[in-house]
């Protein structure tokens, strides 16, 4: 092994282990269930194993890594021919009596249930905290595109939120 | 930019998300894929060193070549002392290298000289340090497996401090004879251990048999002379113990049995640790006389 490629995985390796949380809650953003969640992460993780010696510039082996499992998880949408899927959270949450977090569940999932590329985006903004730029390296589309997506979301949300509250 | 729901919403909204549990799982299985991947690299992988050592190979194969196309350098050469013959033992090489939990330290003789028995001995020799450090490489890759399949972690496995050695030692050196040992030791389980002895004639430029030594009966030689040593070892230490023939003990020795040759021009047969005796004996060795 080449020390560079050394670094390279273990910077890998370190990135998986510690965000797997992140990885394992985007994985069930999509297919809300923990077994295929579990086998999305360790799927792309096994790719990064295998491929990471292509990443040209370690700084983008956070989106390089994003971009590996929101494929497989949109494959994985694509195998099972489920675009959008009945959201069940955790019993604590969904057995809530505050109509407050009820109000915050409706906002999640209308979330959940944006089409796919829309999805993605809003999940990258705001539950990881990511910038539209890196956005754009993850989705590999243009900036422009993602923000205009990002807009189009926030719209959706806020109407499909007006039919919830009606 | 939301004026139907406000940042707090959203606020809320993450934690709801920051708060879907993971399955404790995952941490193991990511390990797993992790353990998974890296040895099947390191099973195909060289040390680094042993590439070095192709290296020290071509060297001398190049050094050999001139001593046989130039006659001046080959005159040169066998003007030294020893090196026209079978030429002297030394250090070819000295290696330590640290590879996570694995360090090895390698030390690889060889003997000087053009002369055809020394290159042989110097390929067998480069053969034994190559095929150890493989296998022994193997083997931990083999256990590094079965370490992390049983419940161990990366880091834990990066706590060990695996050792494999492979060393020599000279045995003896007289004006006629040469004898040393390459031994192999991996420290984390002493079943590992390997030793092989080389005997030199220096002035005949050849390798001495029991049978050179002893003559036609070496066998019998032998045979008669070792019953008698551990007779005599049991008779003088009452601790001391062989293993009955029954047991896998003493029988008899045979062309491929190693030994060595002392000071006196003696061949010291050697009876590895548990060969024929209990472990706590140790090596065993049995100084033959020509009667």
């Amino acid at each position: 092994m080449q020390p560079d490629n050394q670094n390279l995985y273990q910077a890998l390796t370190t990135f998986l282990l510690n965000e797997q949380q992140k990885f394992y809650r985007l994985a069930y953003s999509y297919c809300h269930n923990p077994e295929t969640s579990m086998d999305l992460v360790q799927s792309a993780a096994c790719k990064a194993l295998e491929k990471y010696t292509t990443i040209q510039n370690p700084d983008y082996m956070k989106t390089w890594f994003y971009r590996i499992l929101i494929n497989e998880c949109l494959d994985y949408l694509r195998r099972s021919k489920r675009e959008t899927v009945e959201e069940t959270l955790p019993e604590e949450q969904s057995h809530d009596p505050l109509s407050q977090q009820a109000d915050h569940l409706d906002l999640y999932q209308a979330i959940m249930q944006l089409p796919s590329e829309l999805k993605t985006i809003v999940l990258l903004r705001y539950f990881e905290d990511m910038t539209l730029k890196e956005i754009a390296h993850v989705t590999n589309i243009n900036e422009n595109t993602v923000k205009s997506r990002l807009y189009a979301s926030l719209k959706k949300l806020r109407l499909s939120l007006k039919e919830e509250l009606v | 930019m939301n004026d139907i729901y406000t940042q707090e919403d959203l606020q809320q909204t993450q934690q709801l998300y920051q708060s879907i549990p993971v399955p404790k799982e995952l941490s193991a299985r990511l390990e797993q894929s992790i353990a998974q991947y890296q040895p099947a690299k390191k099973k195909r992988r060289m040390p680094r060193f042993l590439k070095f050592s192709s290296l020290a190979a071509v060297c001398l194969m190049a050094f050999l070549a001139v001593c046989n196309l130039s006659p001046v350098v080959a005159q040169g050469v066998s003007d030294m002392p020893f090196l026209g013959t079978v030429g002297q033992l030394f250090t070819a090489k000295h290696d330590i290298q640290n590879d996570g939990a694995i360090s090895f330290s390698i030390t690889h003789p060889a003997l000087s000289g053009r002369s055809a028995l020394s290159q042989s001995i110097n390929a067998q020799i480069s053969h034994i340090v190559m095929e150890r450090t493989m296998e022994a490489q193997q083997r931990l890759d083999e256990y590094h497996q079965a370490f992390l399949d049983t419940g161990g972690t990366e880091s834990e496995w990066a706590e060990h401090d695996f050792q494999i050695n492979i060393n020599y030692q000279l045995l003896c050196r007289t004006d006629q004879y040469l004898s040393f040992v390459v031994t192999s030791v991996e420290d984390w389980s002493n079943a590992y251990e390997s030793c092989w002895y080389y005997n030199l004639d220096l002035q005949h430029c050849t390798q001495p048999t029991l049978q050179d030594l002893l003559g036609e009966d070496y066998i019998q030689i032998a045979n008669t002379q070792i019953q008698q040593q551990i007779a005599d070892r049991l008779a003088t230490d009452s601790d001391a113990a062989y293993f009955s023939p029954e047991e896998g003990g003493f029988t008899s020795i045979n062309e491929g049995t190693p030994f060595y040759i002392n000071k006196a021009g003696n061949p010291v047969i050697v009876f590895e640790r548990y060969s024929i005796a209990p472990g706590f004996m140790g090596r065993q060795e049995f100084e033959l006389t020509k009667e």
